[in-house]
């Protein structure tokens, strides 16, 4: 099976991802001691995943342009709170990403889009993604490899709450399924996921 | 652990609750330190999700993004703090609220609040008696220009202990009356983008220490339901200007 293979392939880079965090590390001391050189490399370490993933979640290259400036401001005026005993700081900034992205989309949007946005999503799945809005190829693979070992609930479920931005509670009404499945699957999808990709300890 | 709570951490690493029950499972969180692995765990696997979309931004961002930090002023390190901060606002009542207590402050409390600038070293001494159990505030009261300010409104009397240094705000209590059946006392604080809460008061006797936010000019008291409510419900029995 493919697992074997990326599984192989995955476990032989936590030594070079080791060494990449302690430069992290020491990226982020700098940048909490306000030195606009470093925080113009976190710039260009993270810029691509950020936007990519903003974009993912808004649609609108404009105002993902927004969230991922106001994104950026945050990094640099919380840096000095990151700690890396809690996560990678890739981990940090696309968390911090994904949470502005969705509250942007859950308030700024008027019940009518929100509406639409619903309707429109249906026919939507999270992979059907256009080629050039990829950069990571392999990263792309290894992901949906992985999401094809997940149920078909699950993988709905997960990427209906993570690339759309709703909540558990919308997902249950747009998959017509009780709140306590979808609650249930999206720990257990995430899960699965997270042992596929090799995350973790 | 408890174990209906704890089947939440997918939905948290995936920002998928609503803003009560994102409250809910972060004040679990703080207690849970099975749960912070799972999350930080499943944090990380959403991040592998979102970075398979990797796409270049326009380069005038990267202009815009150093050009905009160089107006935004970085937050000092903070030692203690084990909850994630929580960056969300409450829009228009908020901040009508805190228009509201900044001008009770301005004019009820003026005459009220007692600045104990020169006093700073008596209550020092009376903080020291408790500096064992409560060593955070000591630490804010030894920490360079902090500020020791008595609030009195009513029958309520506390020390409020505002530390910049530190970043954080100590709420003690000295007189506080009973705030009624199954009612609690809330702490406050509001900035330009309106209240946050600062946290229950546990009882009369035992003092808050909260993260101060951005700006914060006002820390207010009011009375909630028993287990405290996301905004103010009501008036404030008590606010302080911090400035």
């Amino acid at each position: 099976m493919h697992g074997a293979t990326s599984e192989s392939a995955s476990s032989g880079k936590p030594e070079l991802r080791a060494v990449a965090q302690s430069g992290h590390q020491d990226l982020m001391g700098r940048v909490a001691r306000g030195d606009e050189h470093a925080f113009a490399e976190l710039y260009d370490m993270l810029a691509e995943r950020v936007y990519g993933l903003v974009l993912r979640v808004m649609r609108d290259p404009a105002q993902s342009e927004e969230v991922t400036q106001e994104v950026f401001v945050e990094l640099w005026r919380t840096a000095s709170r990151f700690r890396s005993e809690r996560g990678s700081v890739t981990s940090w900034a696309m968390t911090i990403a994904h949470r502005r992205a969705v509250d942007r989309v859950r308030s700024a949007q008027s019940t009518v889009d929100r509406e639409a946005r619903m309707a429109a999503s249906q026919q939507d799945t999270p992979f059907d993604s256009v080629a050039d809005e990829v950069a990571s190829r392999f990263e792309q693979r290894q992901v949906r490899h992985c999401l094809d070992t997940l149920t078909e609930l699950q993988r709905e479920s997960v990427g209906l709450a993570y690339y759309q931005g709703y909540t558990y509670g919308e997902v249950a009404t747009l998959l017509d399924t009780p709140l306590g499945t979808i609650k249930t699957r999206l720990r257990d999808g995430l899960i699965r996921l997270r042992d596929c990709l090799g995350v973790g300890r | 652990m408890n174990a209906d709570i704890h089947t939440l951490t997918g939905a948290y690493a995936l920002h998928a609750l609503s803003e009560s029950e994102r409250v809910a499972f972060e004040e679990h969180l703080a207690e849970c330190a099975a749960c912070r692995k799972e999350v930080s765990e499943l944090q990380e696997t959403a991040v592998r999700l979102g970075s398979a979309f990797a796409t270049p931004p326009p380069d005038s961002l990267k202009q815009n993004v150093l050009a905009s930090i160089r107006r935004v002023r970085q937050l000092p390190p903070d030692e203690g703090s084990i909850v994630p901060l929580r960056g969300r606002r409450w829009p228009q009542r908020a901040t009508a609220l805190a228009a509201a207590a900044a001008a009770i402050a301005a004019i009820v409390l003026g005459s009220q609040v007692v600045r104990l600038d020169d006093e700073a070293s008596r209550a020092k001494q009376q903080l020291a008696e408790v500096s064992s159990r409560y060593e955070a505030v000591a630490d804010m009261i030894a920490a360079r220009n902090t500020k020791i300010m008595a609030a009195e409104a009513g029958d309520m009397r506390a020390t409020v202990v505002v530390s910049p240094q530190h970043g954080k705000v100590a709420f003690l209590p000295k007189d506080v009356p009973e705030p009624g059946k199954d009612k609690t006392y809330q702490l406050w604080l509001i900035g330009p983008d309106g209240a946050h809460s600062a946290g229950l008061l546990p009882d009369k006797d035992t003092p808050v220490v909260a993260d101060t936010i951005e700006g914060a000019t006002v820390l207010g008291v009011t009375i909630e339901p028993e287990g405290g409510s996301k905004q103010p419900t009501t008036d404030p029995v008590m606010t302080l200007a911090l400035g």
